[in-house]
């Protein structure tokens, strides 16, 4: 099974994610830093707040007619948490593709049902959960205007249920490679 | 474990190896040892019928008891 293009391909995949969430954390923390060092750069910069996400359109000057805001206007415990959200949601997404990874690799070296992957599939669960936590809270602060509320998202809570089921399976699967293993 | 294994006081009986064992029943020295040492999970019926047969005795020769 070492030649398995399928599982070869899913590795590939998980370091190029891997990858691309690095350079979006750099660009994120470079991208907070220079708010708080130059922050009249971002005077006509528009955002908008659409559902709990900040939204950057390019193409959006600031006038009298539209509702957005500038990024300058942005209070400064908004600018942290704001931060900590995305760099936590990045990190925790970069967490759980790594741990994805280790079990795709042992997979692939036929150790499918160790006990290291049980425990992977368990953090995966909590790594998620922890974004589910993370990407439903918001809490905006611009000048007189505040957002704050909690939308919470199915899809993170129903891949935290999918990885908490698949540790269960993993688990089992594990007692019965080692009941086999130790049946002389 | 509320089994024990005798096999080591079986083998100084017939005066017999563990690798002597191990041949001739056909399981690795490393099986035997998960075996004497307890750790074995289970023990199949071929294996414990191969054992009696080289140490000419019975299943509760090498098998045990013991109330925890």
């Amino acid at each position: 099974m070492t030649k398995n293009n399928l599982l070869n391909l899913a590795i590939v995949i998980c370091k190029i994610l891997q990858s691309f969430h690095i350079v979006a954390l750099i660009v994120l923390t470079v991208l907070f830093v220079h708010i708080q060092i130059d922050g009249n750069f971002y005077s006509d910069k528009v955002i908008t707040v659409e559902n709990q996400n900040l939204t950057y359109n390019a193409s959006m000057a600031m006038n009298s007619e539209n509702k957005g805001q500038t990024l300058d206007q942005m209070s400064t415990v908004t600018l942290y948490l704001t931060y900590i959200k995305y760099a936590g949601i990045l990190a925790f997404l970069f967490f759980s593709i790594r741990e994805f990874q280790k079990i795709i690799k042992s997979v692939k070296n036929l150790a499918t049902f160790q006990n290291m992957n049980f425990k992977s599939f368990r953090r995966i669960g909590q790594y998620v959960f922890i974004y589910f936590l993370l990407s439903s809270f918001y809490s905006y602060e611009f000048g007189f205007n505040s957002y704050i509320g909690f939308i919470p998202s199915l899809t993170p809570l129903t891949v935290t249920l999918v990885a908490f089921i698949m540790a269960e399976i993993f688990k089992e699967g594990n007692l019965l490679m080692e009941d086999k293993e130790l049946t002389i | 474990m509320s089994i024990i294994i005798n096999l080591d006081i079986m083998l100084e009986k017939r005066g017999m190896k563990s690798n002597e064992l191990a041949d001739i029943v056909g399981i690795t020295t490393a099986n035997l040892s998960i075996l004497k040492t307890g750790k074995a999970r289970a023990i199949r019926f071929s294996t414990l019928e191969a054992i009696c047969e080289a140490l000419d005795c019975q299943p509760g020769d090498i098998l045990e008891f013991v109330k925890d």
